[in-house]
C-alpha cells in the first residue's frame, strides 16, 4: 500500500469517527477483501472468516475515534483488530490444515514482493523484516510465520514439527528476541 | 499483605516480561484467559509500556500482512454490518387501545408469574408510551437483573421486523466495554448475538436482518451481557450477565399474521 492509499484510508477513518456512513462504506470496499483474507488464513473457513470480518468492521466503526495516525498505519490498526478476533475464534473451529497445504501456503506468503516506485518505504521495511527473519534458525522462522499467518497454537506447531511443546515455546521466544534485536526498537 | 487495589503489578513493569507477553500476544500464542487479561491490563491504563510493546510488535510484523492474499467477502457480510449499525428511525404514534389489547393478550399466555410486579408495570408503561408503527408488536421481553429489577424492554414489530429497545437502567461501563444483546434459541438452547446496545441512550431501534428475525421467532429468552467494545469476539456472552427476560409472542400479532 503506498502513501497516497494510506492517507486516503486515514481520511476515511477520520470520517468514520464522525459517523460518516458513506466513508464507512468506502472503507469496507477498499479493505474488506484484505481483512477477510487475514481472517480466512487463520480460520480456514469462509463463513467464520466473514463473521470475524463483520465483527471486526463493527469494532472499526465503533472505535474509529481511537485510531491514532501517529502510531499506526491504518491497515496495521485494522488488521490487528481482525487478527485478534480470528485468534479468539480459533478454538471454536475444527481446522484441518494438512502438512502439504501448509508448505504451499508458506511458500506463497514467503515470496518477497517486488518494490514498486510508489511503495519504496514499505518495501524497505519489508526487506528489513525479511532480512531479520532470514537470520533466524529455520524452525524459529517457520514457527513464527505459522503462528502469525495461520494462528497455529504451540500444540499445533508441536504436532506439525513433531517436537515437544516446550521446544516450540523456546523457538517462539528466542525467535521473537532475535527478531527484536535485529529490527531494533 | 494483599496487593493494594489499583496498584500496578510489579511483574508487568519488567521490560523482559512485557516484551515476551507482547510478542506472544501478537503471535496469538496466549490462552484465551491470558488474552483477556492482557486486554484488561491495557484498558486499565496502568500499563502503558505493555500497550506500547504490543503496538511495536504489531508494527514490526505488519509487512507480513502485505503478502496475505485478498478474499472477497460474502455479499451478506456487508448487509449484516449495515443491519447491525443502522440508525434510529422516527416512528409514529398508534392507537393506545390496540396496544392495551395486545397487553391483555399477554395475560392469556400466563406470563405474569414469570416477571416481577415492577416489570409488569414497566411493560404496561412501555406498551402505553411506546411510539409504534402501523405494523403490530409481535414479541416483547422485559429483561430483569437478579433482584428482579427491570433493566430493559425489548420488542419487535411483526411486519417491519424492527427491534425496539427501551433502556430503563443499565449501569455505567468503561469506554472499552459495551453492552451486547443475546437471544437464546428454543430449538437448540444456543445463545446468539443480536448486536451491541448503544451506550448513553434511552431508546434504540433498528432493522433486523432475515437471519436475526428467525432468531426472534425461535427465541426463548433474551440476555444482556457486558463485553469488550465491539462486542464479544468469540460469539458467546461473557460471564458478566446483567439481565435476562423471557421472550413472549403476542397473540394480537399472531392473529394478524
Amino acid at each position: 500500500m503506498n502513501a497516497d492509499e494510506s492517507q486516503y484510508l486515514r481520511q476515511l477513518l477520520s470520517r468514520c469517527a464522525l459517523k460518516d456512513q458513506q466513508a464507512f462504506a468506502e472503507l469496507y470496499q477498499k479493505v474488506a477483501g484484505k481483512l477477510n483474507g487475514v481472517a480466512y488464513l487463520i480460520l480456514h473457513n469462509v463463513e467464520s472468516a466473514n463473521e470475524v470480518l463483520q465483527e471486526g468492521f463493527i469494532q472499526i466503526w465503533n472505535n474509529a475515534g481511537e485510531y491514532r495516525s501517529d502510531a499506526y498505519e491504518p491497515m496495521t490498526w485494522m488488521t490487528a483488530i481482525v487478527r485478534y478476533r480470528a485468534y479468539d475464534r480459533i478454538k471454536y473451529e475444527k481446522r484441518r490444515i494438512e502438512g502439504a497445504a501448509i508448505k504451499s501456503m508458506l511458500q506463497d506468503v514467503d515470496q518477497i514482493e517486488n518494490c514498486r516506485p510508489s511503495a519504496i518505504q514499505m518495501c524497505e521495511i519489508n526487506q528489513e523484516l525479511n532480512h531479520c527473519l532470514s537470520i533466524l534458525d529455520e524452525y524459529q522462522h517457520e514457527a513464527i510465520l505459522l503462528a502469525y499467518y495461520f494462528g497455529f497454537s504451540r500444540e499445533e506447531l508441536s504436532g506439525h514439527f513433531e517436537r515437544p511443546v516446550n521446544t516450540v515455546k523456546s523457538w517462539l521466544r528466542r525467535g521473537a528476541e532475535r527478531l527484536k534485536a535485529c529490527l531494533g526498537n | 499483605m494483599s496487593r493494594k487495589l489499583n496498584s500496578p503489578i510489579q511483574r508487568y513493569q519488567s521490560e523482559i516480561v512485557i516484551d515476551h507477553i507482547a510478542s506472544q500476544y501478537v503471535l496469538g500464542q496466549l490462552s484465551e484467559l491470558c488474552r483477556r487479561r492482557v486486554r484488561s491490563l491495557m484498558r486499565s491504563g496502568d500499563y502503558p509500556q505493555l500497550s506500547k510493546a504490543i503496538k511495536n510488535w504489531e508494527v514490526k510484523l505488519s509487512p507480513l500482512n502485505e503478502k496475505i492474499p485478498e478474499l472477497a467477502p460474502l455479499p451478506e457480510t456487508w448487509t449484516n454490518i449495515q443491519s447491525r449499525l443502522s440508525m434510529i428511525d422516527d416512528v409514529t404514534d398508534e392507537s393506545k387501545d390496540s396496544v392495551i389489547g395486545r397487553w391483555l393478550s399477554i395475560a392469556k399466555d400466563n406470563w405474569f408469574g414469570a416477571v416481577s410486579f415492577a416489570s409488569c408495570m414497566v411493560l404496561i408503561a412501555f406498551l402505553l408510551q411506546s411510539p409504534t408503527q402501523n405494523d403490530p408488536l409481535s414479541y416483547v421481553a422485559v429483561l430483569q437483573d437478579e433482584q428482579n429489577s427491570p433493566k430493559l424492554v425489548a420488542a419487535t414489530y411483526g411486519d417491519s421486523r424492527r427491534l425496539v429497545l427501551d433502556i430503563i437502567d443499565l449501569p455505567e461501563i468503561d469506554q472499552e466495554e459495551s453492552f451486547e444483546l443475546w437471544v437464546a434459541s428454543k430449538t437448540d438452547n444456543q445463545l446468539r448475538s443480536l448486536g451491541e446496545i448503544p451506550i448513553n441512550t434511552s431508546a434504540f431501534e433498528r432493522q433486523l436482518s432475515d437471519a436475526e428475525w428467525r432468531l426472534i421467532v425461535d427465541s426463548s429468552y433474551l440476555i444482556v451481557s457486558v463485553e469488550e467494545a465491539g462486542g464479544s469476539a468469540i460469539g458467546e456472552p461473557s460471564d458478566e450477565i446483567l439481565s435476562r427476560g423471557l421472550c413472549v409472542r403476542l397473540s394480537a400479532w399472531e392473529e394478524s399474521s
